[in-house]
């Protein structure tokens, strides 16, 4: 069927493996999911995409994390992050998770990760501003920072405690039953065998969706799209992370702007072309009282700097400096910090340079995802997930429970209801004429002879973001019929060998993520965080209190609103909450 | 992206291929080889994890990561969105 290439034995054989949990992704929550269905009693099986210990956005997360300490004023911090998640989150799920923070930093502790100690051995806390000027957020250092070693240490501990791990499997659909999730249908990168998988729950675990195309380009929402595949609903989708780009640096050195100011350190300034500090002109909410200058993470700025340019005032400037720069940086990122400093070095970027120019755009998805119950349930039987794939309940960036911290929380969730629910479970109904279309359907772009590929698929998807970078109804809705178009395009996709039909497949699964943003961007009619609508450029402080779900049906992308039922939670926004992104009186463009 | 493993020196560990998340690195009759080298993102992890420092990255970037390009698409629709009044 192929020609032999890069010395890989193009066998093409059929595996079938059995288990009660199938866990796809081998991030802390995949590992986290893994340890706890196994520790309930569930026969575990996991795979990975690339290599177990080393792959997916947990390794390069290891920089901090925020806990809740047994001895904080809990209150207090709910109020604070409630707040912080912009009253979005699902306040059940805040308020048992966070709780929980300090077990599972116990938990890595245990297996051998460690975090920056003080004098007198104790982990020691640095402080973070957030939106707010009188709520600072802890943070705990990872030692040492950003290394690979943390996550192999949790791998170690999983596999120790019997999980089966296979590498270079990737998951291409989940299979179904009468309803139920019955497992999932796979292929080895390497060698392009098949593999069935066969489980009484899933749980994905896959990481999050970075649409355009600036940052992380492998995170292209596989789980994410898989889930909605099978029928599960999406929501947040419409919320990310700004991305720092646009500065002169090449490769994938944008990131690391935000990495040049550590929490602690918030003295830059953000100017227009005219050289005005723009974001005095703004009502951008009470983080701004009092503080000057502001800094990353640039969450409401960015609806500002959109403003900005739209009124020809772009582009937009940053400046870094900071009195010992190199000194205080070294004091945050500790060993880390030379590894850094060369990184920016080598991607031509000056520390003493004055200014850059500042660019932002709408980047990794880690706030939307797979909606899930407080304990990790998708809206389907059968399928579960965890980490930042999922919506983490409606946590937000920058909050304690994004990132790494909700991943191990709602992966080890996830884990737990799948073994419970796989005790109720009798066998595995596979649905033969399913998956031998699965099957078809998994290597046709081997068999095209010609067609399209999956790079030139992503050019054409990336030029198709403009319409979701900037977002307006009628732009909105052309980026869904493009992406659908796209979609039809991806029919004829072509792959050479196995590596590009994993890009195929993973082309497929941006193209349905990118769709769904869009959708839930549409539902969304303000301006809040990094959701910009040039439409409605502020927010909505009567009628926010809403999630857009997405799902799909007969193949079409839908949404609908759903109330948050805001009667029966305790925290609820004061009447007074500002509108953020008016002009003050007295300014203009 | 990634320019070259240097033979010489490369113990052929396979920490780099373990790293990258694009499937850029395999190893093949026993050596480190760059495969897939358009897949590369200038992560730079292979570059720093190498323990003999074999790696060279040049830095060039497959046009369809560019994240240059994708904000000066937006700057331009930006002003051009006040002009047609939007």
């Amino acid at each position: 069927m192929l020609t032999e290439r890069h010395g890989e034995k193009m066998s093409n054989s059929s595996h079938s493996l059995t288990t009660d949990v199938l866990v796809i992704g081998t991030g802390i929550a995949g590992l986290f999911a893994a340890m706890r269905a196994k520790e309930m009693g569930a026969d575990v099986l996991v795979v990975e995409q690339g290599e177990s210990g080393f792959s997916g956005l947990s390794v390069g997360g290891t920089h901090r994390l925020r806990p809740v300490l047994p001895e904080d004023d809990f209150d207090e911090i709910m109020k604070a992050e409630v707040r912080e998640n912009e009253y979005l989150v699902d306040q059940d799920f805040q308020e048992s998770a966070l709780r929980e923070t300090w077990d599972r930093i116990q938990d890595l502790v245990s297996f051998g990760a460690d975090f920056r100690r003080g004098d007198d051995g104790q982990i020691k806390m640095y402080y973070n501003d957030t939106l707010y000027p009188e709520y600072k957020q802890k943070n705990i250092c990872w030692e040492p920072m950003g290394s690979y070693k943390h996550l192999l240490k949790v791998k170690t501990e999983t596999i120790r405690r019997g999980v089966k791990i296979l590498d270079k499997v990737l998951a291409v659909e989940l299979l179904k039953s009468k309803g139920k999730i019955q497992g999932a249908a796979a292929f080895n990168l390497i060698n392009g065998d098949f593999y069935l998988l066969k489980a009484k729950a899933v749980i994905i675990a896959t990481g999050g969706f970075c649409g355009g195309g600036s940052v992380y380009q492998s995170l292209t929402g596989d789980g994410i799209a898989m889930a909605l595949q099978a029928g599960a609903e999406l929501r947040n989708m419409e919320f990310g992370k700004a991305e720092t780009c646009g500065m002169p640096i090449r490769g994938a050195g944008p990131r690391w702007i935000s990495r040049l100011l550590n929490p602690q350190e918030q003295e830059i300034t953000v100017t227009n072309s005219k050289g005005e500090e723009f974001l005095e002109k703004y009502e951008l909410g009470r983080r701004m009282e009092g503080r000057k200058p502001y800094g990353p993470p640039f969450r409401v700025e960015l609806a500002a700097m959109f403003q900005e340019i739209k009124e020809g005032n772009g582009p937009c400037y940053i400046d870094f400096r900071a009195p010992d720069k190199e000194s205080r940086m070294r004091e945050f990122w500790g060993s880390y910090n030379d590894r850094l400093v060369t990184e920016v070095r080598l991607t031509g970027v000056s520390l003493d340079k004055i200014k850059y120019e500042l660019g932002l755009v709408f980047g990794h998805c880690q706030a939307g995802g797979i909606k899930i119950s407080p304990n990790g349930e998708s809206s389907i039987a059968g399928l579960y997930a965890g980490g930042v794939a999922t919506d983490l309940c409606g946590v937000m960036q920058y909050t304690v429970l994004s990132g790494m911290m909700g991943s191990m929380i709602t992966g080890r969730r996830a884990g737990e209801s799948a073994a419970r629910y796989t005790n109720d479970q009798s066998e595995v109904m596979i649905d033969e004429e399913q998956l031998e279309s699965v099957k078809r359907e998994m290597f046709a772009p081997i068999e095209h002879k010609q067609g399209i590929s999956a790079d030139e698929i992503r050019l054409k998807a990336q030029k198709a973001w403009l319409n979701i970078d900037l977002r307006t109804q009628a732009r909105l809705e052309k980026a869904m019929e493009e992406f659908q178009e796209l979609r039809k395009e991806a029919s004829d996709i072509v792959a050479q060998d196995y590596h590009e039909l994993a890009k195929c497949h993973k082309i497929k699964n941006y193209l349905y993520c990118s769709e769904a943003v869009a959708a839930a961007a549409l539902g969304r009619q303000e301006t809040r965080l990094e959701h910009i609508r040039l439409d409605y450029p502020l927010t909505d402080n009567k009628e926010w209190l809403k999630w857009v779900i997405v799902h799909l049906e007969q193949d079409k992308i839908k949404s609908y609103l759903e109330n948050l039922p805001m009667e029966r939670w305790k925290y609820k926004p004061e009447p007074t909450v500002e509108n953020r992104l008016r002009l003050k009186e007295g300014t203009s463009l | 992206m990634i320019e070259s493993i240097n033979e010489l020196v490369c113990l052929n560990c396979g920490l780099c291929e373990k790293l990258c998340a694009n499937d850029v690195i395999r190893k093949s009759n026993g050596k480190m080889q760059i495969v897939y080298p358009n897949d590369c993102s200038n992560c730079m992890d292979c570059l720093f994890e190498c323990p003999v420092d074999a790696i060279t990255i040049n830095f060039a970037m497959p046009k369809k990561f560019c994240a240059k390009t994708r904000w000066e698409r937006i700057k331009e629709a930006l002003v051009e969105e006040s002009m047609i009044g939007n």
